[in-house]
Parts: structure tokens; C-alpha cells; sequence
């Protein structure tokens, strides 16, 4: 179980992102300490604040602006 | 009525239910359930109130027990279900509307969204049964796949031509959002009439009661008219919103058993999540259930169009490793010319790409036993047909449809093999070798000590 609020989570999350394209599974992977069902949540806030781009194999990519 | 928890119940009679009762963490279900050979319920899911059911018809032994038929004829059950449908009833109460959720209060994370595959976009809702409305043709229900972005919010892959697709496309090009209503956790008779692809102006429903052999019951949605299974475990009462194909969906694991490409699908906006007390979240194990979901749909359509060709089939089979979709293999009780006839009859279904047709005497199951029909009873420059230039479908790599304009179709080259005994050559030639005394002597009976029998 993770000791990180989900406030904590999303930044780490969005900093994580920021860094270079990536899967879902990276999320998952990175952030194992995290229950599934905060990085459900976190996915989510994270759509609602940046419209995320993708590539050719399909990572998400976060816009530089 | 038989539901989705009465199933649960008949399969664990039956062997063939794992139930696990250890916590578990939603991101490994599906690496789980790929190593299981029967289907599991997960009880407890770490974070969430929803018990798991996964992996559920990953065998064609689990699509005829919840068809109540025998593995065999599970394509013969189907057809008769078209052929004999019960129009589904309205109810005015159901089960899963016993816990409402609307507005705001809407969040999809409470549902134990699986994520499947390595490389998926997301999170995705496999085993959703749509349901939909158009004012011209009235109701539809399909099965198609909802990725997971926002707690209100989904995609949805609405790429390849359906009746669904049509019904958004004509509220689209009105400026309309398209109402639908997914309903999650439903009986696999519900599904496998939702996987046909019926006419338009047939509703899936009344062949699902057909294959129930009662009525199906539904009941009206809480924010729209649509109507669902009432017996369902969850559903969502959801709107295609009017934005077109240009929001990222995928990837996803296909059930081609390849991890497809991207795709740019509209948006589906979550209005209400319906469920019972005590709600099982299923989760659709690609993409074996979604193969399974397949059989007895294909093979009814090539029991159709033997019937139609005046063929008498005694068995057909769709092939797993063509994902039940894409070969058939068909005995036939043969007079003169209907190896070639009936090739011809199942070349004929759209998707298909390959056929084998073989005689009553050969166990089309056992792929020992087709080796033995296709080595000795076909003559290649004689007993095979290819057809160039037919209808094929994006998925297949072989196609190269990268290669063509976007709206473009890819064709397909299509085989068939006629391993009938040849016209001329008499039966008694495939006389089968039977061992001397084999049904006299027991060889227990001569291993003593060795679990036999010791005289």
C-alpha cells in the first residue's frame, strides 16, 4: 500500500510523464507501491489537466507547453 | 432464468471455476487469469467493493456448458436460436438498478477496471454489452471495447463498420450524441447474441431469449429509454458524444491475438452507473473469451450456408488459431461434386479465409485424423481452390493494409481444400486398420504390479 496521498501521487505521476514518452504499464510499473485503484484515480485527474499526445508505437506524450 | 451468478454457480459445480480468495491487486488479473485453465473469481480486489469474474468462456467446453449443449453443437444451438427467437419482455424493476449512482457521483474508478496488455492505451471495460437505439431501426446491442480516461469518461472503438457505428454516424451528422447503455456482467446467451451481427432491424435480444428459450427480460434506463438485460451485474448509462473520430483509443490487445495499432474513435461520457447490491465486475480475458464468443456465430453462419448450398454437414468447427473467425473445417455426408460445392458455400462467408472439407468418417477435432483425410485424399493440383481478390479485413498483417489510403478496403486471397474422398475412388480404399484381438484383451491385465489386475 502506498504512503503517498493522491496529491503526491499525481505530481509524481505528471513528473514522471513530463520526462519522455511512456505506456500505461510504465505507470503501473513505476508507481508499484501504488494501489491500482489511486492510479486509476490519478490517471484520471491527470487527462483532465493535459491533453496528452501520442506516437507511432502508441506512448503517450506530454505536450512541452 | 439462468444469469451470470447462476453460471458462476453451475461452473464451480462443474469443475471448472477457481475461486481465489487472497487479496488481489486489479493489474495482475489478467496475467493471472492467462495462466489458468479454468475461469476465476477473484473475491477480494485490493481497493475495490466489486468481486471479479474473469476468463469465463475461455474454452469451447465452457461456451457449451453456459450454452447447455454439447461442444459440438454449439454452432447447431445458435442457428436454432435465430431460427427460433422469443421477443424480449420489459420489466419495470430489475436488480441492477437496486444501487444508483448520477451527476457527480459518477466515477468510474470505483469499478475494478482490468488493464490487460502491455502495450493497451489503458485500462479497458472488455466485456461491455452495448445497447443502443436509432429511430429508423430501432434497437441494436453489440460488444465493443471502452478504454478508461476520466472518471466520467471513455473511449470507444468505433472504427469498423457496425450498426452501431451507422447509429452514431446519423446523430453525428445531426449534431446529436449517440445514448447507449453498457451492460457489464451479463449471461454469455446475451453476449453471443450481441457478438451476431444480426440484420439492422433485428434486435439481438429476441435471439439471446431464443438461445435462453424463455424471453429476456429488460428493463428502461434511469437517464434514458434504452433497455438492458435486468439480471445484468453493472451498467452504464453513457452518450457517444458528437466530436467525430479524433480522440486517441488503444492500443489494445486484439483478438487476433496481436496488439493493435492506435486508433482516433470518438468519446463516450459516463451518465450514470447502475449495479446490484453485490455486484461482480466482469472482466472479458482476451482473447480467448472473445474468440469463444466467436464459434458458435461462425459456425452457425457456416451451417447456414451448407444448408443453403444443399450440403449435408454432419460437423463444423472453428478453429481457435484462426480466432473461431477466420477457417472452418466441415464433414460432410458426400454425394458426387459437394466437396467442391460445399468449399464453395463456405469460401462464400466474409470473413473466412480458409476451408477444409473433409467426410463423415474423419473426427474434424482431432487434428491427427485431418492430417490423415488432407494426405491421402487430396490432390493439390486438383482439390484446392484459391480465390483472389476478396473482401478481407484490416487486422490481418498479412494484407498489408498500412499500404492502402485510409478509406481504402483491403482484399484477401482465400483457400480451400477439398479433402473428400475423390470422386472415382472407391471408400473401400480407406478401409481402416484395426488391430487384431483390441477389443478381447485388456493390457491392465498383463502389467502386474503395475496398477493391472495380477491373476
Amino acid at each position: 500500500m502506498s504512503t503517498l496521498t493522491i496529491k503526491e501521487l499525481e505530481e509524481q505521476m505528471i513528473a514522471m510523464a513530463k520526462q519522455k514518452p511512456f505506456y500505461f504499464y510504465d505507470l503501473l510499473q513505476t508507481f508499484n507501491s501504488a494501489t491500482y485503484r489511486q492510479i486509476l484515480i490519478v490517471w484520471g485527474m491527470m487527462r483532465e489537466q493535459i491533453e496528452f499526445e501520442r506516437d507511432e508505437e502508441g506512448r503517450y506524450i506530454c505536450p512541452k507547453t | 432464468m439462468e444469469d451470470f451468478r447462476g453460471l458462476i454457480k453451475r461452473l464451480e459445480q462443474e469443475g471448472e471455476l477457481l475461486r481465489v480468495h487472497r487479496e488481489v491487486d486489479a493489474r495482475y488479473i489478467s496475467g493471472l487469469v492467462s495462466q489458468s485453465e479454468k475461469a476465476i473469481y477473484f473475491e477480494r480486489v485490493a481497493g475495490f467493493d466489486f468481486p471479479v469474474l474473469s476468463g469465463l468462456l475461455n474454452t469451447r467446453k465452457r461456451v457449451a456448458l453456459a450454452m447447455k449443449v454439447s461442444e459440438a453443437d454449439i454452432g447447431r444451438k445458435f442457428q436454432n436460436a435465430c431460427d427460433h427467437p422469443f421477443q424480449p419482455v420489459v420489466v419495470k424493476t430489475a436488480p441492477v438498478q437496486e444501487t444508483v449512482y448520477t451527476g457527480d457521483q459518477v466515477d468510474l474508478s470505483m469499478l475494478p477496471i482490468p488493464f490487460l496488455h502491455e502495450k493497451d492505451g489503458g485500462p479497458y471495460i472488455s466485456g461491455g454489452v452495448i445497447c443502443s437505439w436509432d429511430a429508423e431501426y430501432g434497437h441494436n446491442a453489440g460488444m465493443y471495447r471502452l478504454m478508461y480516461r476520466k472518471k466520467n469518461e471513455t473511449g470507444i472503438d468505433l472504427v469498423s463498420p457496425s450498426d452501431m457505428r451507422l447509429y452514431y454516424q446519423r446523430a453525428y451528422d445531426q449534431g446529436k450524441s449517440l445514448k447507449i447503455a453498457v451492460a457489464i456482467g451479463t449471461h454469455p446467451n446475451v453476449m453471443l447474441s450481441a457478438s451476431y451481427k444480426a440484420s439492422i432491424d433485428r434486435n439481438e435480444f429476441e435471439i439471446a431469449g431464443g438461445l435462453h428459450g424463455e424471453p429476456l427480460e429488460l428493463v428502461k434506463c434511469i437517464t434514458s429509454d434504452l433497455l438492458v438485460p435486468a439480471n445484468s451485474e453493472i451498467v452504464l448509462e453513457c452518450e457517444i458524444l458528437p466530436v467525430g473520430w479524433v480522440y486517441d483509443e488503444g492500443r489494445f490487445g486484439e483478438f487476433s491475438h496481436i496488439q493493435g495499432d492506435l486508433k482516433w474513435n470518438p468519446l463516450v461520457k459516463v451518465n450514470a452507473i447502475t449495479h446490484r447490491k453485490d455486484a461482480i465486475f466482469y472482466a472479458l480475458h482476451m482473447p480467448w473469451e472473445n474468440d469463444w464468443l466467436s464459434g458458435p456465430v461462425t459456425e452457425a453462419a457456416a451451417l447456414r450456408v451448407l444448408r443453403e448450398a444443399s450440403v449435408e454437414a454432419v460437423a463444423v468447427r472453428a478453429t481457435l488459431g484462426s480466432c473461431c473467425y477466420w477457417e472452418i473445417i466441415a464433414s460432410i455426408r458426400k454425394r458426387p461434386g459437394e466437396g467442391k460445392n460445399a468449399l464453395l458455400a463456405l469460401m462464400s462467408l466474409a470473413e473466412v479465409k480458409k476451408v477444409i472439407v473433409t467426410d463423415d468418417d474423419i473426427n474434424i477435432y482431432d487434428p491427427d485424423d485431418l492430417d490423415w483425410a488432407m494426405t491421402f485424399r487430396v490432390q493439390a493440383d486438383q482439390d484446392v481452390i484459391i480465390v483472389s481478390g476478396a473482401r478481407g479485413k484490416h487486422i490481418d498483417p498479412s494484407l498489408k493494409s498500412w499500404m492502402y489510403s485510409k478509406d481504402a478496403l483491403p482484399t484477401t486471397a482465400k483457400l480451400g481444400i477439398d479433402a473428400t474422398i475423390p470422386e472415382g475412388v472407391p471408400r473401400s480404399k480407406y478401409e481402416r486398420l484395426k488391430h487384431s484381438y483390441k477389443e478381447e484383451v485388456n493390457l491392465e491385465d498383463y502389467i502386474d504390479g503395475q496398477g493391472g489386475k495380477s491373476s
